[in-house]
């Protein structure tokens, strides 16, 4: 087969938009060096932005007035989950009015996908999507957050309290 | 059927036959027809409690619970309508009154008549102002069943399945109107092999399963056809299993006229636990000094084929009747064509003649699904008559250097096994091929895991020479190996 090939001066219209380019980034260059506007980098982390309060964070697991863990392991986070992440294990409570309850509850958060389906699965609002996002750490094995983790570790300073009805 | 006892009618416009004088709810349900209902039950008589199952006859003013009428040439039938729309919401509503909706604790959510009907038919908002009525939750009746009654919608299911199939009449609804109640008299524990079928007929979440309990929710469960492994009887099973947890979390009965009806018994339906890893030998085990070390399967494989190379023609194998016909034709097939004639089995001839039931229902003396497989394929081999009584003799006489038993897979069927193979010490190499941890003992030099029967395709035959299919699902255990791939 033929193929024409294109007029010789073609080649070289593309110098026309590499000069244009380089003095786009010359212009904010120098206009961020000499702070000659406002720009929104923020010097983290001596300087934190405000997120807003339907953040998707690490998740946090309720509790009820009395101080025990609001879910009732019903596993439909579990089933809601596209990630496969969280694992429950259910069992018998000794108290007849409240039957069913998690004896452990454990997210994966390396597979986590901060989509907040589990959230929006309970039925008791007993898991919620919290605010914290930094969760840099060296083992793999420390990224499974177990039932303790998840309702009571130090930064929820005692545990969320849900104050919806049971 | 002749043509005369057959009818013709109408429903939503479509034609549709049946028997004459069948129940007309059964037909609908049969011909997948959408009418909600609770107290039919196939199985059971007709009681018209819910109240869900209405349709319209045209010609007849008022609509009518199709549970209680018979089908009649020519009839025209509605399920369809703006009245039965109605009729059925606010049935509903009336079910839900004191419903304490549970579901998320509840074991019955994903298969409950409640949710699907709501779903399907109600969708309304409670109009209810005053309080629920509470009843009693967690009451324990019976080794297999947990009554929550405010649960239950009066259905009276349980209490006519336990007056008509067990015929033990143990469940009763007590006091009336709202306080009504579903119970046993004081709580008496259900006493009978067939409790568990209450559970599976309750259409809601009042009787649930103590084994079952919190285990699973239901979604996540696989279903496989086949038959019940626990006796001679052979009832259709559906196995409930997680492929990814490997683990099967129960079997409910699978409807066979034929067979076992709607039903099984309490025993068959707890043999699912002999299959699940926990009770299964895991890995292939040699016996060095007095332990059995778990190995891999190139070193296991290999101590088989060279125990059977070096025994040569005076090899004796003992079969057991837990396995599918098509394992046992293997079996069979592979050692006669080596010449090898020493092939036991261990049916008990006493026990198959004697086909009555030992419960009240379903349950047979012989307690091994196949034992009439076995004694066919064995036939086929003229090797019949070599029975345990026979190999026992052999045993006697100390004339057996290297054994090969094929173990049964549930322990349970046959308690006495290990006792039946007095003498075995005496034999210089002893194999043993099966699933049941039970079994690892220091009998045996050399153990290799099989396939239980939720994990391979094949028959059982039962008491009657009716032949069955079970299905294969997942494998529960890595390292078992299909009979045919270990002997070859
Ligand atoms: S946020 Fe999404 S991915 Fe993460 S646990 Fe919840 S449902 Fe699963
Ligand atoms: S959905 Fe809520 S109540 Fe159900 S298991 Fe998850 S956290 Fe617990
Ligand atoms: S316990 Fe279940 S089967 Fe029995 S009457 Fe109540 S709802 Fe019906
Ligand atoms: S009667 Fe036999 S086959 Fe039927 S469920 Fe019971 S044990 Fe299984
Ligand atoms: S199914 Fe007809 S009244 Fe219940």
């Amino acid at each position: 087969m033929l193929i024409p090939r294109p007029p010789a001066y073609r080649k070289w219209l593309y110098l026309r938009g590499f000069y244009w380019g380089f003095y786009t980034t010359l212009k904010h260059f120098t206009l961020n060096l000499l702070h000659l506007r406002k720009i929104p980098t923020i010097q983290y982390p001596e300087k934190r932005r405000e997120r807003s309060p339907r953040f998707k964070g690490k998740h946090i697991l309720t509790k009820k007035l009395d101080g025990s863990i609001r879910c009732t392991s019903c596993y439909l986070c579990q089933t809601a989950c596209p990630a496969d992440c969280i694992k429950i294990t259910a069992s018998e409570h000794e108290d007849p009015t409240v039957e069913k309850f998690p004896i452990s509850f454990q997210i994966d958060l390396l597979r986590c996908v901060m989509c907040g389906y589990c959230e929006e699965a309970c039925p008791v609002d007993a898991i919620r999507m919290g605010q914290e996002y930094e969760w840099a750490d060296f083992s793999e094995s420390n990224y499974i957050m177990d039932i303790d983790h998840l309702a009571s570790r130090p930064s929820l300073k005692g545990g969320v309290i849900s104050k919806l009805p049971t | 059927m002749s043509e005369k006892n057959i009818v013709q009618f109408e429903v939503d416009g479509k034609e549709v036959q049946a028997p004459k004088g069948e129940n007309l709810l059964k037909v609908l349900i049969d011909q997948k027809f959408k009418v909600p209902y609770y107290c039919y039950h196939p199985g059971l008589s007709v009681a018209g409690a819910c109240r869900m199952c209405f349709v319209e006859q045209e010609g007849v003013p008022r609509p009518m619970i199709s549970c209680n009428m018979q089908v009649q040439e020519g009839m025209k039938i509605k399920t369809e309508s703006e009245n039965l729309k109605n009729i059925r919401k606010w049935n509903l509503a009336f079910h839900l009154i004191n419903h304490p909706l549970d579901c998320p604790i509840c074991d019955q959510a994903g298969e409950c008549g409640l949710q699907d009907f709501y779903m399907e038919h109600g969708q309304y908002n409670s109009q209810m102002q005053e309080q629920k009525v509470l009843k009693r939750k967690v009451v324990s009746i019976g080794d297999h069943v947990m009554l929550d009654s405010e649960r239950c919608i009066l259905c009276s299911r349980c209490v006519r399945f336990f007056d008509e199939v067990p015929k033990t009449s143990e469940m009763a609804i007590f006091n009336r109107g709202d306080r009504s109640e579903i119970g046993t008299f004081l709580d008496r524990p259900l006493k009978n092999n067939y409790t568990l079928n209450s559970v599976n007929i309750c259409p809601v979440g009042a009787l649930t399963s103590k084994d079952f309990r919190f285990k699973k929710r239901v979604w996540f469960l696989k279903k496989l056809n086949s038959i019940c492994p626990g006796c001679s009887t052979g009832c259709n099973i559906e196995v409930h299993e997680d492929p990814r947890e490997k683990q099967v979390f129960r079997m409910l009965p699978r409807y066979n006229e034929n067979v076992n009806g709607h039903w099984m018994c309490d025993y068959g339906a707890m043999r699912y636990e002999k299959i699940n890893p926990k009770n299964r030998i895991l890995t292939p085990k040699l016996k060095q000094g007095h332990e059995l070390v778990p190995t891999d399967w190139d070193n296991a494989q290999k101590y088989f084929d060279d125990a059977m190379e070096k025994v040569g023609k005076d090899l004796y194998v003992l079969i057991t009747p837990q396995y599918t016909v098509e394992e046992f034709e293997h079996i069979y097939a592979t050692f006669t064509q080596k010449g090898i004639q020493n092939i036991f089995h261990t049916v008990d001839e006493k026990n198959i003649k004697d086909t009555k039931v030992i419960d009240e229902l379903l349950m047979r003396n012989d307690k091994n699904p196949n034992s009439k497989g076995l004694l066919k394929v064995s036939a086929a081999h003229g090797l019949e008559k070599q029975n345990l009584a026979a190999f026992q003799k052999e045993l006697e006489t100390q004339k057996i250097k290297t054994l090969v038993v094929f173990s049964p897979a549930d322990p349970d069927s046959d308690p006495e096994f290990m006792n039946s193979l007095k003498g075995i010490e005496a034999v210089e190499t002893k194999i043993q091929l099966g699933t049941a941890a039970q079994y690892e003992t220091l009998d045996f030099d050399c153990i290799l895991p099989t396939l239980s029967f939720v994990e391979k395709a094949g028959t059982f035959i039962n008491f009657n020479d009716v032949e069955q299919k079970i299905e294969a699902g997942a494998k529960l255990v890595e390292d078992a190996k299909a009979i045919s791939e270990i002997l070859c």
